[in-house]
Parts: C-alpha cells; sequence; structure tokens
C-alpha cells in the first residue's frame, strides 16, 4: 500500500473537533475524508508547507478510506499526476498529508452554514 | 171485607189442623159466636187473625216487647216439630169500587237450624181455583193498608182491655187521637208538614250561606294590583337584561387585554412547550439523516470530475492489461501463421505484406501494452468505481435536496416556537388582569342569578294574575247563579210556609167536619146504649188532646166520676161503635169477652143494641159466664153459626169444633 497510516497535527485534530461540533459527525476519519475531498477539489496545487511531526491524531489507512479506500487512493495517484508530480511513495503521502490538512483547515473555516448541511454546500 | 174461614195449623195450643168457618150464613144473621173457657185460646184467635193479616204490624196480645222471630217461634205449639212449625190460614174477600176480590194468604212459619224461617203467600180465588200472586205476596202490607188500615185495626179487633182503657177518660186521649188521626188520613197531613218543615230548614241553610257574597270589587282592585306588578318586573327584567350586556361587553375588553399582553399564549404555555419539543425532535431527527448521508459516499461528490477522469484511467488501464496479453499470444500465433503461409507457398509480396501486417499489428498493440500503469484497479474496484457514479452518487446527489429542505422547514417550525415561547408573559404581568376578568364573571353570574329569579317571580305573578281573572270571571257568573238561587231559596220557604199553613188549616178543618161527625157518632151509639137516655145531651172532642167531655142538657160538663163504672165502659163501647162507623169502611167486627165487666143490664143493651148491628160480620169469643142464658137467647136470632173451644189440660191442646156451651152442657147433663 502506499500510505500506511494518516497522521494529523494538533491544529488539525483542534480543527476536527471543531467540525465535529459543528456537524454532529462523530468520526473523525469521516471529517478527514471530508477534509480530503475539499481539498482535492481545490485546482491549486497545496503549498509545500512543513507540517508539525506530532501525531495528534492517527488512523490506519483503512480506517480513513473505508469502504472506498482504493478510490480515495485512485484519486491522490491521479491528482499527483494531474498536477504533474512524480509518482513516487515519499510524493505521494507528502501530496496526501498537504491536502487532507489542506481540506480540513478549508472545512473548518469555510463551512457554511455551519451546522451538518453546511457540508454539502462546499461546491 | 168479610172472613170467610180461618185455618190454625199447629198454632200456639191449637194442635194440628182447626178450621173455623166465619161466613155468615145469611145477611140478617151476622153474629158467630164461639166459646171458650178463660185460657183455652180465645185471645189466641183474635191474636191469629191480626197475625195472619198485619204480620209484624199486627199488636197481638202477648207478644210485648218480644222481637217477631222470636214471637213466631213462642207459637208454635209446643207438642209440634219446630222444624215442622205453624201456619195460619185466612180466606177473606172484599170489594174495590167495583171490583170484587176474593183471597186466600197463608203465613207459615217453622225453626231451620235454630233460624226462623217464615213464608207468607197471596192467592187470588177464582172459580174455586187459587192462583199464586208473587206481586201481592211481596207488597202485602202496602195493599192490605188501603183496605184494612192497621192503625184502625185494634178498632175493630178489641178486647175487654181495650174497652178499658177507653173507658178510663185520662187515658183514652191518646188512643182516640191514634184512631181519628189514621181514620181521617191526619196522619199523612202530620207526616207532610214534618217534611216540610225539614225542607225549610234547609232552605234556610242555604239562603244564610249565599249572603256571604264575594266583594267584586276587592277582586278587581287585585287584578289591579297585580297588573302593575306584572309592568314593573318587565321593567325591572328589561334592566337587568341591559345590565347583562354591559357587563359581557366588559367581559370580552378584559379578554382583548388579556389577549394583547399575550394572555392566550399564556394559556397555552404547555401546549407550545410541547410543539417546541416536537418541533426540535423532528429537526434532530432529519438532521441525523442528513448526517448519516453524509458519512458514506458523500464526500466523493466533491470529487466527481476527478472521478470521471479515473474512470477513463480505469478503461485504459484495462485496455494496457488486455494489450500485454495480447502481445505474448500474437507473438506465437503469428509464428504459426508465418510458418502455416511458408507452407503455403504464398509469393513474397503476399507473404511480406501478411507479415508487416502482423508485425504493424503486434508493434501497435505492444505500444498500447507499453503504457505506463500507476492504477492498477482489481475488478472489484472497477465495478465498485462503476457502482459509485452510475448509481450511488446520483442517488445521494437527489436526495441532499430533499433533506435540506426538510431541515430548513424543521428548523423554521423550531424558530417560530422559541418565537412564541418566547413571547409569552410573565404570570405576574397578568395576574391582575385575571384577577379583574374573575372579579367580572363572577358579577355576571350575579346578574344572570337576579335575572332568573325575576323571571321566576314574574312567571308567578302572571299566574296569579290569571288565576284573578279567572276567579272575577267565576263569581260574575257565580253571583248571577247566586241571585237565581237566592230566588229559588226565597220562594221554596216561601211557598213551604204558606204549605204548612194550608195544611194546617186543612187539618183542623177535617178536624173540624169530621169531629163533628165522630161526636154525634158516639153520641148516638152511647145513647143506644145507655139506659139513661138524657144523661147526655152533648159530646166534644177537644181537637188537641182528643179528651172526651160530655155535657148535660144544661150544658154542665158531667165529669167522668158521675158515670159508673159500667157507664164508662159503655162509653167506651160507644166510642169504639162511633169511629167504626165513622170510618164508613165496611168491616168486621172481632170481640173478644165482650161483656166482661158489665153488670146485667148493661149487657143486655149491648145485646140487642149493639153486636147484632155492629157489622155485617161479628164474631163474639165468649167465656161461658157471659153469653149464656138468657144472654144468649137474647141474640140467638143473629146467631149464624157457633164453635167450641175445647181445651184438654192433660195434652195442653185446644180444638175448635161446632157448637156451643149450651149443648155441651146439655151433652153433658
Amino acid at each position: 500500500m502506499i500510505i500506511e497510516n494518516v497522521y494529523l497535527s494538533q491544529k488539525a485534530k483542534d480543527q476536527l473537533v471543531k467540525l465535529k461540533r459543528i456537524t454532529g459527525i462523530q468520526h473523525w476519519n469521516i471529517l478527514s475524508r471530508w477534509g480530503f475531498c475539499t481539498s482535492l477539489a481545490d485546482p491549486t496545487i497545496p503549498a509545500p508547507i512543513n507540517l508539525p511531526l506530532e501525531h495528534a491524531v492517527e488512523m490506519t489507512w483503512k480506517v480513513f478510506g473505508g469502504e472506498y479506500q482504493e478510490i480515495y487512493t485512485a484519486l491522490l495517484k491521479k491528482r499527483c499526476k494531474k498536477d504533474g508530480l512524480p509518482l513516487n511513495k515519499a510524493t505521494i503521502n507528502q501530496q496526501f498529508r498537504l491536502h487532507v490538512h489542506r481540506g480540513i483547515g478549508q472545512l473548518a473555516e469555510k463551512i457554511e452554514p455551519r451546522r451538518i448541511e453546511g457540508v454539502f454546500k462546499l461546491e | 171485607m168479610l172472613f170467610d174461614k180461618i185455618t190454625l195449623e199447629n198454632f200456639a195450643s191449637y194442635k194440628d189442623i182447626n178450621e173455623i168457618d166465619l161466613r155468615p150464613e145469611t145477611p140478617d144473621k151476622p153474629i158467630i159466636l164461639i166459646g171458650g173457657e178463660n185460657g183455652c185460646g180465645k185471645t189466641t184467635l183474635l191474636d191469629a187473625l191480626q197475625l195472619v193479616i198485619f204480620g209484624p204490624l199486627a199488636q197481638c196480645s202477648n207478644r210485648g216487647k218480644l222481637s217477631y222471630s222470636c214471637y213466631l217461634e213462642k207459637c208454635i205449639n209446643y207438642n209440634t216439630d219446630p222444624e215442622e212449625g205453624s201456619a195460619l190460614e185466612l180466606i177473606f174477600r172484599f170489594d174495590i169500587g167495583n171490583t170484587k176480590k176474593y183471597h186466600k194468604i197463608r203465613r207459615s212459619w217453622a225453626m231451620k237450624k235454630n233460624k226462623l224461617d217464615e213464608e207468607f203467600s197471596v192467592f187470588h180465588i177464582e172459580d174455586d181455583v187459587e192462583k199464586y200472586d208473587k206481586v201481592l205476596s211481596d207488597n202485602w202490607l202496602d195493599y192490605i193498608e188501603g183496605v184494612f188500615p192497621s192503625k184502625i185495626a185494634p178498632f175493630f179487633l178489641f178486647d175487654g182491655e181495650k174497652i178499658e182503657q177507653l173507658a178510663d177518660f185520662e187515658k183514652s186521649g191518646p188512643i182516640i187521637r191514634s184512631a181519628i188521626s189514621s181514620l181521617l188520613g191526619l196522619d199523612h197531613i202530620d207526616r207532610l208538614s214534618t217534611d216540610l218543615i225539614t225542607l225549610e230548614k234547609k232552605n234556610h241553610k242555604a239562603v244564610a250561606s249565599i249572603d256571604e257574597k264575594y266583594s267584586i270589587d276587592e277582586i278587581e282592585r287585585e287584578i289591579e294590583y297585580t297588573k302593575n306588578k306584572i309592568f314593573d318586573s318587565d321593567h325591572e327584567i328589561a334592566r337587568l337584561n341591559n345590565q347583562h350586556d354591559r357587563q359581557k361587553k366588559k367581559i370580552e375588553d378584559n379578554e382583548m387585554k388579556y389577549r394583547l399582553l399575550g394572555g392566550d399564549l399564556y394559556d397555552r404555555r404547555a401546549e407550545l412547550e410541547a410543539r417546541h419539543e416536537k418541533s426540535k425532535e423532528a429537526l434532530h431527527q432529519y438532521e441525523e439523516e442528513l448526517r448519516q448521508t453524509a458519512s458514506n459516499s458523500a464526500p466523493l461528490l466533491l470529487v466527481q470530475d476527478l472521478l470521471k477522469d479515473i474512470q477513463s484511467d480505469v478503461n485504459n488501464e484495462s485496455d494496457t492489461l488486455r494489450a500485454q496479453l495480447l502481445c505474448e499470444s500474437l507473438v506465437n500465433r503469428d509464428q504459426c501463421l508465418l510458418k502455416i503461409i511458408e507452407t503455403l507457398n504464398l509469393d513474397r509480396h503476399t507473404s511480406s505484406k501478411i507479415g508487416t501486417f502482423l508485425e504493424e499489428d503486434r508493434a501497435s498493440q505492444s505500444k498500447i501494452a507499453q503504457r505506463p500503469l500507476y492504477l492498477n484497479f482489481t475488478q472489484e474496484s472497477t465495478s465498485k468505481l462503476i457502482h459509485l457514479t452510475s448509481s450511488e452518487l446520483p442517488i445521494i446527489s437527489s436526495e441532499i435536496p430533499i433533506q435540506i429542505e426538510k431541515i430548513h422547514e424543521a428548523t423554521e417550525q423550531v424558530e417560530s416556537c422559541e418565537r412564541l415561547l418566547a413571547s409569552i408573559p410573565e404570570e405576574a404581568a397578568l395576574a391582575n388582569i385575571i384577577i379583574e376578568r374573575e372579579k367580572l364573571q363572577e358579577d355576571l353570574r350575579r346578574i344572570e342569578y337576579t335575572i332568573y329569579a325575576k323571571e321566576e317571580l314574574l312567571r308567578k305573578i302572571r299566574y296569579d294574575f290569571e288565576r284573578s281573572n279567572q276567579t272575577l270571571k267565576k263569581t260574575l257568573d257565580n253571583l248571577s247563579n247566586i241571585n237565581l238561587q237566592d230566588k229559588n231559596a226565597k220562594r221554596m220557604l216561601d211557598y213551604a210556609k204558606k204549605t204548612r199553613k194550608t195544611l194546617v188549616s186543612l187539618r183542623k178543618k177535617v178536624l173540624e167536619s169530621h169531629l163533628h161527625q165522630i161526636e154525634d157518632l158516639i153520641l148516638e151509639s152511647f145513647n143506644k146504649l145507655l139506659r139513661k137516655k138524657d144523661l147526655i145531651h152533648e159530646l166534644r172532642i177537644n181537637p188537641e188532646t182528643f179528651c172526651l167531655h160530655l155535657y148535660s142538657a144544661g150544658n154542665h160538663e158531667i165529669t167522668p166520676e158521675r158515670l159508673s163504672a159500667g157507664e164508662r165502659q159503655l162509653l167506651a163501647t160507644a166510642i169504639l161503635w162511633g169511629i167504626c162507623r165513622a170510618a164508613g169502611k165496611p168491616l168486621p167486627t172481632i170481640i173478644d169477652t165482650p161483656l166482661g165487666r158489665l153488670d146485667g143490664s148493661h149487657r143486655s143493651n149491648l145485646l140487642t143494641s149493639y153486636f147484632p148491628h155492629a157489622s155485617h160480620q161479628v164474631i163474639l169469643l165468649s167465656t161461658d159466664e157471659e153469653i149464656v142464658g138468657r144472654h144468649y137467647d137474647a141474640i140467638r136470632p143473629f146467631i149464624s153459626h157457633e164453635y167450641l173451644l175445647t181445651h184438654n189440660d192433660r195434652e195442653g191442646v185446644t180444638k175448635a169444633i161446632r157448637g156451643y156451651f149450651i149443648e155441651k152442657l146439655r151433652n153433658v147433663a
């Protein structure tokens, strides 16, 4: 498997807490999915910031992806390809982390209205 | 009237059947002489005659105070079985107007189970045939009263004792009064007078109560008063109704104030709170549903374009994989094909063309086969992707707006509930209004109650009014009736008084005119019987007391003491004779011990002057010391036939046999 584990920063964790409160979705993996897709929907390449190394939140790829984990893998690869980035393990991992962190942040910031229906209004 | 025959069956001392023929053989021999010693049954014969004719009305000698049944029981012969009983039969005749009546009457009685059973039958006798007459049997006393009045019977059937009574001038008044009253029908007049007095009393009472008349004025005043009361009551009720309406308006105003302050919301707090809860629940539920949707494949809605790209990449990669497989088998197959073609010995051009084609084909395939793979989807993943993009995501996509709409509506509900709840006022704000409302309602109730009470009262007054009107009407009717009744009653009183006066004067006149006649008759009879022919000149009967007063020639009253005992007895006999003659009825005369208390010369007078002329039928019951010897000779020419009542002391039985003392004596001698 290309990605084994999902590690999220403290900041991301705080944002997930916030999102949990706002949307009422109890599970962080689901919220992370939404974050990831939000970032993928943004056509710009995520800024290659240095993410903190802490593992405030930790989950396996299986847990993250659930039923559609290979679809999520495919989405990541395709996006990397589209962005013209090399499809090696390091890049893919890095890109995933950047996307998921960016997405969670965007979601936490921009979710409107600040209720569950907000997630459906992101398009 | 004439008695033909009397039959006694087991009556008193007469055991078995004893028949006595009473009919005079010829008109000039009216006397039937019956002799009997004292105690043998002479008086019994007299009693039998009265008993058979008058039944309970008979004044029998030894009845005393006994009841009729007891007396009858006593009369059954003591040698006879009481169950067999006794009987009396009488055959007699009389005239009513121009009609001749011939009757047989039978009175019988016996003890049946210790109770006296009496039977009485009346028969017509025509051509020797007896015919029972039920009507007469049932109404005998009324019938015979017209022929032989019971009140004057004692003057035709008498004994020495009666003579004694009449001889006593002081005691004779009532007897004479009774006889004369009956005779002259005065008892009827007296009864009529008494009835009229009763009628007068009744009408006096009626007139008296009529005097308590109603005052019409009083009633009319009452009606007017009631009318006014009704008028006032109506007004009062109208006023109260107005008050009622005003009060209701006040209550309405209060309610509006209440509403304005949110009172109705206050009242509905519980309801509103419940509604709020419910709408919150609904909202929550819809949000949960949406959350559920968000938890599946929904995030992928954001990357549908990317998914489409992936889809085509997956198609390409499957082509590549197929191409890879194909290349391998193509090499083999082409080698085989080339070998076969070589054997076919085709021309170089063709075979090279084929070979080129195969090469180019392999090359193009190879090109495809050499495309890089990065996705490496499994069959499973491929179908999952297809399902996702073609089915699942579109479905979710269409559901989401609906769910969001539901949420919006539910949210609005919740918000409106909250708005309402927010506008509920504090209890304190409403307190005053509520207090005011309660007071207003209480006042309203009071007014309503007052109205109700007044209406009830009015109903009653109207009822009284109706009644008063009715009373007035009735009174006016009554008054005209009363006037009429009054007149009627007064008229009755008037007439009753007048009638009584008339009756009194009728009585007086009847007495006056007849009394003279009776006085004359008695005097005439007396003088016929007396030896001293000129002793009495005038005889008066006092119309009030019915006492006899005698006067001599010089108008001096002769007091009773002046007469001897014998003379008094003769006078008594004369009274009887005179009354009988005054009665004007041809009735038989029956005398028991006729000569009892008289001395010799007086006896002869009776014998020659009285007995033969007393009636067309004279029955004399004599002892062996009365009509014997020369006395007997004196009346012998007038005797039709004789009987002797013999008494057997040993058996205590009397028998009537033809003949008289003289013959018996003769036989003994």
